[in-house]
């Protein structure tokens, strides 16, 4: 190839950046314009129809506006600068636009995953079908968490929780075990608490189909118990799935974590018995538990935890020193450590009681 | 100039040989240079669609995360840092400011500033470090602040203190004279949330010279009037397009900045922590994280999270930019040496791509570039070259980079929803040609002559001069 010829490539290709940036530059100017013209023509609209009354012409007109994705974003930014002005009036202007949403879901299900993403996101944000039993909607919300992209799937999650059918819910984490998707422990755990329905009536439904899931969504739903308000309702399927689960096993720490914010006499044996069995007690185990037995105030308690504070791991005796100071445990209870020769064990128990001492002068200091 | 015929000959053969090596060099560093910028670019503007239409995660989900500030004589800028980094918007964090054996009086304004006691609190040391000589804690701020007070043992060694003493699963490092932005946190914890198996996470380090940040929001943008430090806002830009967003799709990032960037504790702890024998710890430590992971058969990523931004104070005298890449090449080199198994082991795949390409762009560059200028020098002084075509064409190749500097800063700023002056516009089409025709040049005869004497200074740390943020 000719010298000149390469010249003539680099040129091409600067050319064609050039244009390629100019483009840019005025696609995105031209694009936030046309938002801000279009939110507020949406936000004149919708004022007009708040004080008149919907009538079915605005209704058939916002359909098919709406079914624009650009539109349904101006729409969006419009509502939630009307919200600020009347949050009742713009709640009741959106309710009557229900049928409208209704309608738009078998719309936006056929966009791209990335423009279908956002309509669970509107639904969600302006709780649109709060308890209802609309099978189109649910339906095509289970047909976003079906979707490969993982916003898809949590922006339809997020939209089922606040809709508040749990029937709805458990199916959404059905599919998502079935398709073995990965999708964050902590996104479902904290999506599940959001749940705007009866949380009893989930709670039900999750332990009826606990057995379906596999084990990371049997975690999820572990771990929901134990932030859930209504958690200390569940002990006894807790203590069943504990004594089910190998002990060395995430759901087996995660009922110890459950234990170790509702007290249960059963489990705590079987807490007791863990960390005391040498052989088949790992650090991880040892480490939660030493934290769930803070609850505990009985003299094995301290017992198992003394004799934890001589643990190789740091992590356990650092947890075994905290719950004895909660226990409230004083240098007199921790004689034999300080008098003994693990320097560790001494360390660590000092350090905790130091720090409870230093923790509840604050208390004073800020009460 | 007169010169015997076979000399002349002889000349002209090297210079014709030198030659193709220099059209096959840059044929190839244009071509990457471009498909990384165009690739980069794309990615930024889906992500800015991605964000128009909500495809984000948004509702609060915390993964706990302990943010290490190594420190060194940082007595102007530590308070500040930590203040700035107790109003993030993150709930689950815990800051540790580790002093690396200051000679001034960073931890005594620290200790002052933040009302912080002595505790007698033992340290696991998973890590070998330097021994600390203090540990002072608070619990009376927005999240837990921690102070150690060790030994000096060198910026890496600080880094493997502050791993050491950390309690939380996650931790990030950052320099101490950095301010993260208010939603820093949540987006560099994006990855973890979205794959499994991230065991580190790169943000975005930005200069913050002419920026005026509140409460770690940025409230004035503009390019600062210092020209150095403007001409290094083109280049961060550049850089960051030009291989990071690329290699970060075949997962063969090479790079985290130290300044800002998330890491997986027990991945880092099993692969031996960050090398203190290092000057570039942080490139260290990721190219350890490779090859820990690939010669243990883990399914790993490392990625980038592109909206996660760390400021940064970039030098602004060339004094203090000679150091500072003086010390980043240095670090280069230390880096591959220790790592010269990957470099064409199929075993790394797109690793040993990507380590190919620090070999060969980032490593070997300044030196190529120097031969360069001195065989065009040659080839003028002995009437064989053909000045009217040599300086179309490195009009031609200026203008090239120029127009990719300029593609990367504009992508940069329309994704950031940040709004520049026509000045700031004009300001940085003018820089950009300095930058490329200029500083790059200078900065390459820098980082060719970085590795005369590196030895003596293997544990310093990197001084240049700081000044106060402009943060309130």
């Amino acid at each position: 190839m000719k010298i000149e010829n390469l010249i003539y490539l680099f040129l091409a290709v600067l050319v064609s950046m050039i244009v390629f940036n100019i483009v840019c530059i005025f696609v995105f100017s031209f694009q936030d314009r046309r938002l801000n013209k279009n939110n507020n023509r949406f936000a004149e609209l919708i004022r007009k129809q708040m004080e008149t009354g919907i009538d079915d012409k605005h209704k058939k007109y916002m359909y098919r506006k709406l079914k624009n994705i650009d539109n349904l974003q101006a729409f969006d930014l419009a509502l939630e600068g009307l919200m600020k002005e009347d949050d009742e009036m713009a709640k009741r202007y959106l309710e009557s636009l229900t049928p409208v949403f209704v309608d738009l879901t078998s719309v936006y299900i056929r966009k791209q995953e990335l423009q279908a993403a956002y309509f669970p996101y509107i639904i969600k944000k302006y709780s649109l079908f709060y308890m209802t039993n609309n099978n189109a909607v649910i339906s095509t919300l289970h047909e976003l968490v079906r979707h490969s992209s993982l916003y898809s799937r949590e922006n339809a999650l997020q939209a089922l929780y606040s809709i508040g059918n749990a029937e709805a819910v458990v199916n959404a984490l059905k599919i998502i075990n079935d398709k073995d998707y990965y999708h964050n422990k902590r996104l479902l755990c904290d999506g599940l608490l959001t749940f705007a329905g009866d949380e009893e009536e989930l709670s039900e439904k999750l332990w009826s189909h606990y057995h379906v899931f596999n084990e990371n969504m049997q975690l999820v739903i572990l771990e929901y118990f134990r932030f859930s308000e209504e958690g200390y309702k569940y002990t006894d399927q807790m203590f069943e799935v504990m004594v089910q689960s190998k002990r060395n096993s995430e759901l087996y720490y995660s009922c110890i974590r459950y234990f170790g914010k509702y007290p249960d006499l059963r489990a705590y044996r079987q807490i007791i018995k863990s960390v005391s069995d040498e052989d088949k007690s790992g650090f991880e185990c040892k480490t939660i538990a030493a934290s769930a037995l803070s609850i505990y105030d009985y003299p094995q308690t301290k017992e198992v935890l003394i004799n934890l504070l001589h643990d190789r791991n740091w992590y356990v005796r650092n947890n075994a020193a905290a719950s004895l100071s909660k226990l409230g445990v004083d240098y007199f209870d921790l004689i034999d450590i300080f008098d003994g020769d693990d320097r560790y064990a001494r360390e660590i128990a000092a350090y905790s009681l130091k720090r409870n001492i230093v923790k509840e002068n604050e208390h004073v200091h800020k009460g | 100039m007169f010169i015997r015929d076979d000399v002349y000959t002889f000349f002209k053969g090297m210079l014709e040989g030198i030659n193709y090596f220099f059209v096959i060099y840059m044929v190839i560093y244009s071509v990457f240079l471009f498909l990384s910028v165009v690739s980069g670019s794309v990615k930024l503007y889906r992500k800015r669609k991605q964000e128009k239409f909500k495809n984000t995660i948004h509702q609060n989900y915390y993964i706990p995360v302990s943010i290490i500030v190594p420190a060194y004589n940082e007595e102007v800028t530590v308070v500040e840092t930590v203040k700035s980094l107790l109003t993030l918007d993150y709930k689950l964090y815990e800051i540790i400011v580790v002093d690396d054996g200051s000679r001034d009086e960073t931890s005594r304004k620290l200790i002052e500033a933040f009302d912080m006691q002595q505790s007698e609190r033992p340290i696991p040391k998973k890590i070998s470090c330097q021994r600390e000589e203090a540990v002072y804690e608070t619990s009376d701020l927005k999240v837990p602040l921690t102070l150690v007070r060790k030994i000096n043992g060198g910026k890496a060694d600080a880094l493997n203190m502050g791993i050491n003493i950390s309690r939380y699963p996650y931790f990030i490092c950052m320099d101490a004279d950095s301010v993260l932005q208010y939603d820093s946190l949540s987006k560099i914890v994006v990855p973890v949330i979205e794959e499994e198996n991230v065991v580190a996470a790169g943000g975005v380090v930005r200069p913050c010279n002419g920026v005026k940040i509140e409460n770690g929001r940025v409230k004035n943008y503009h390019l600062p009037d210092n020209i150095i430090a403007a001409m290094q806002v083109l280049e961060y830009d550049r850089s960051f397009l030009a291989s990071r967003i690329l290699f970060d799709k075949f997962n063969a990032s090479l790079i985290i900045s130290g300044a800002f960037g998330l890491f997986k504790k027990d991945v880092v702890t099993a692969a031996g922590g960050y090398d203190s024998k290092t000057m570039g710890e942080d490139m260290e430590l990721v190219v350890k994280l490779h090859e820990y992971c690939i010669l243990n058969n883990m399914d790993y990523r490392i990625r980038y999270a592109t909206d996660a931004v760390c400021w940064s104070q970039a030098p602004e005298s060339l004094k203090d930019l000679r150091k500072q890449r003086k010390r980043w090449h240095i670090g280069l080199f230390q880096t591959l040496a220790k790592h010269i198994g990957m470099l064409l082991n199929p075993r790394f795949g797109a690793i040993a791509l990507s380590y190919l390409y620090f070999f060969v762009f980032e490593f070997l560059s300044p030196f190529i570039e120097v031969f360069g200028l001195i065989s065009m020098f040659i080839a003028w002084a002995i009437d064989l070259i053909n000045v009217p075509f040599m300086i179309v064409f490195l009009i031609v190749y200026t203008g090239f980079g120029c127009i990719l500097t300029l593609t990367a800063f504009f992508a940069r700023v329309q994704i950031s929803d940040l709004r520049i002056s026509s000045g700031d516009v004009l300001k940085a089409i003018m820089l950009c040609f300095f930058e490329i025709g200029g500083l790059r040049f200078v900065m390459a005869f820098v980082r060719a002559t970085a590795l005369i004497g590196y030895n003596k200074k293997k544990l310093s740390w990197g001084r240049i001069e700081r000044k106060k943020i402009d943060i309130k």
